[in-house]
């Protein structure tokens, strides 16, 4: 049976999730390799890592891990990232869309690998 | 005297219509990152009722879903559409339906876990998402941009 105010809670975080992405979007300017994407995902990525991790030790509840991963999942975003990407490599510039969707997705893959592993040595004993 | 005056004015008047302007944007955004938020969900928890998957099938054709729309939707500029009601759907919804932290997790974690089988369904997973997230993304601008010709 699934929980009606567990869902709105997680609907709730993701749109704070977002809202936090447009924030930093509108500071951090864009440039070539739009660095406010690149935070946000990185970000999210982390957050995600640290609180799977929390929750692997039980330092964390399972609650506040499925809402920081729904504000995580808020936060960071997949189309914009394709949809940059893209558009480099529509306008020939090939190198620059590839590295860019490759970074962010090995990038993210890594620092949630870290944001895990920090948790366990850090909360595991 | 009076031309500093209408000057404060016009400036004061700027001012509120960007201050109004952005809360609308803000809210907009908001409400747009809740209802992309909510399908997301929505579709996870559908999809894992009817089926109880191994490899998150339905967060890679979220992706490719909203890369598709975002894409074309970028393509089609629609200028006759309000910038801020444009934010709400663009960077609200489909950022917050589309999510990059999921698939960093989904593959982080059998890595450390050293679950090969896991992990080549994983690896498979985020490479493929790479591919074809950009092929949607593509589709979606050329497709919009066509769209746009013709209109």
């Amino acid at each position: 049976m699934i929980d009606a105010w567990w869902v709105l809670a997680q609907i709730a975080a993701g749109g704070f999730g977002a809202l936090a992405r447009f924030g930093v979007m509108t500071v951090v300017r864009p440039g070539v390799w739009s660095r406010g994407l690149f935070a946000v995902n990185g970000v999210g990525s982390l957050a995600v890592g640290i609180a799977a991790g929390a929750s692997a030790t039980n330092a964390l509840d399972w609650t506040i891990t499925s809402l920081v991963l729904a504000f995580a999942a808020g936060l960071t975003t997949f189309s914009t990232l394709t949809v940059t990407a893209a558009q480099h490599i529509e306008r020939r510039e090939i190198w620059i869309g590839a590295i860019m969707v490759t970074s962010h997705v090995v990038g993210g893959i890594v620092v949630a690998a870290l944001g895990y592993i920090s948790a366990i040595a850090l909360l595991g004993s | 005297m009076t031309s500093l005056t209408a000057k404060l004015w016009a400036t004061d008047t700027s001012t509120l219509t960007i201050v109004h302007t952005s809360l609308k944007s803000v809210f907009a955004v908001f409400v747009g990152g809740l209802v992309g938020s909510a399908a997301r969900i929505g579709i996870t928890l559908v999809a894992g009722q009817i089926d109880d998957y191994w490899w998150p099938y339905p967060t890679l054709v979220i992706n490719l879903v909203g890369s598709f729309l975002l894409g074309y939707l970028v393509a089609r500029r629609m200028s006759s559409v309000p910038a801020w009601m444009r934010l709400g759907f663009t960077t609200g919804f489909l950022g917050a339906f589309t999510t990059l932290s999921a698939i960093s997790l989904d593959v982080a974690v059998p890595i450390l876990r050293h679950d090969v089988g896991p992990l080549i369904v994983m690896a498979s997973y985020a490479i493929g998402s790479i591919i074809m997230g950009l092929v949607c993304a593509i589709a979606g601008l050329r497709l919009g941009a066509r769209r746009s010709g013709a209109t």
